[in-house]
């Protein structure tokens, strides 16, 4: 009775394995992302219905069960949108780079989730020129300490703003030594003004300058930008740059750090 | 007969053991609800969600505590000492009042604000307001002629002694609008 079944078993075994000879071949670089860093997605067609066909695109989602959200630039079934066009690396190998998934979603790292699909095809998907559905794990966001925090990460230039030294991250011995930390900074303005509130020389004589230890290795000094950089009404910052120094020598500095406010909505 | 004389004695005293079991049962379910039903609960069940809500916020209010919160942050599940921060000591936020007047009809009317000198509160100067719903309010709509656009205030808590609002701090042509912070705002009535 048993020996019945061998042929069906082994015909099933052999088909499975000629459909997975078949399947496409995808890699990402980085192995392994979130949804906030650049990823590259190859895709090899050798031997699928896409072999040969060109230009391919990306159909992409994110997943989220019944709920899923189709990426914003999929454009028609029948007429991929250009953005979601790969570039041929050789031929039947196709790549496309994401800046990050929340910049091609168009939606935020906790939105997206852990898991997005997406499946690639011809422009015109009506003639079964398509991939099987594919996922990809998306890595949690990560939060990197670092010596130089600005909080919140976004602003205009008329929120509260604070800066963060942890000098336990610090690993420059001339700054990470030292007991009192000021804050030297410029402001450039949408008409290329530059508006610099306290000059270099005058930053010691200034203790409104001075950061507040915090304990444990943290300081930090709270603004508003516009107050600070003295804004007059109408002008807009283009971009701040905050350098974190020695109350009293200049010299003794980390690198200048440059934050672009945003606009509010009025 | 006498086999069947027993037989009906012991199912009346199954029946019977059935009996005081249910009524025991019975009567200690009805003891749990007449607890659990105390005075208070059944007053604040019936009070709080039909209060109409601009009566409640008429008067004064000040500003009690601020926190700030990093939408980015949250957006991407930092860790929650890197979310949010209480600012509500950096700068003189005690000095920020809030009034809300209401005319004859109990209707929200006018409001007004006293603060100190360029005091970073994202909430208008004076003007009308209005709420979204009177009993269920989600928002309190403040419109300021002399600016340019309102405030809308995102209730988080209203009660007759504590106000938790939030103002969204929104990008300027974003769309969907992308909020990149917020501030919450907690008064307590004066």
């Amino acid at each position: 009775m048993k020996n019945r079944y061998i042929p069906i078993l082994t015909t099933a075994l052999l088909f499975a394995f000629l459909q997975s000879v078949k399947a496409q071949s995808i890699s990402t670089e980085p192995l392994d992302f979130s949804a906030n860093e650049k990823v590259t997605i190859t895709v090899d067609v050798t031997g699928t219905d896409l072999d040969g066909v060109e230009p391919l695109y990306i159909w992409a989602w994110i997943e989220l069960g019944e709920d899923d959200i189709n990426a914003p630039t999929n454009g028609d079934w029948t007429n991929s949108d250009e953005a979601n066009v790969m570039t041929k690396i050789e031929d039947n190998q196709w790549s496309i780079t994401f800046t990050s998934l929340a910049d091609f979603y168009q939606q935020t790292a906790g939105t997206i989730g852990s898991k997005i699909g997406f499946l690639i095809k011809a422009r015109d998907g009506s003639g079964g020129l398509q991939t099987n559905d594919q996922t990809l794990n998306v890595e949690p966001p990560k939060f990197t300490p670092s010596v130089f925090r600005v909080f919140p990460a976004n602003f205009a230039q008329d929120d509260i703003v604070t800066i963060f030294y942890d000098r336990n991250l610090d690993e420059n011995t001339s700054t990470n030594s030292l007991t009192e930390y000021a804050l030297y900074a410029t402001a450039l303005l949408e008409s290329d003004e530059t508006l610099e509130p306290v000059a270099q020389e005058e930053v010691q004589n200034r203790t409104d300058l001075l950061f507040k230890d915090q304990g444990n290795g943290l300081f930090s000094l709270t603004m508003i930008p516009a107050q600070f950089f003295g804004v007059r009404s109408g002008q807009r910052i283009r971009s701040t740059t905050f350098i974190i120094r020695s109350k009293a020598d200049a010299g003794i500095a980390l690198a200048p750090r440059v934050r672009l406010p945003f606009q509010p909505q009025k | 007969m006498t086999g069947l004389l027993l037989k009906t004695q012991n199912n009346m005293k199954i029946k019977d053991n059935h009996w005081r079991w249910s009524v025991g049962l019975f009567s200690i379910f009805i003891g749990l609800v007449l607890t659990s039903c105390s005075p208070d609960t059944v007053e604040d069940l019936r009070s709080e969600p039909l209060t109409a809500k601009p009566e409640v916020l008429q008067g004064t209010w000040k500003l009690s505590k601020v926190m700030q919160i990093d939408q980015v942050a949250v957006d991407n599940a930092f860790p929650e000492a890197v979310q949010s921060l209480d600012i509500t000591d950096l700068f003189d936020f005690g000095s920020f009042e809030l009034r809300f007047d209401i005319d004859d009809s109990a209707t929200p009317s006018t409001f007004s604000t006293s603060r100190s000198e360029n005091l970073p509160v994202f909430i208008v100067n004076s003007g009308q307001w209005s709420v979204d719903n009177q009993i269920f309010t989600t928002k309190i709509d403040l419109a300021d002629p002399s600016a340019i656009t309102g405030t809308q205030l995102v209730v988080r808590s209203i009660t007759s002694d504590r106000l938790e609002v939030r103002v969204l701090r929104v990008e300027e042509g974003s769309e969907p609008p992308t909020v990149f912070s917020r501030y919450d705002y907690t008064f307590v009535k004066l």
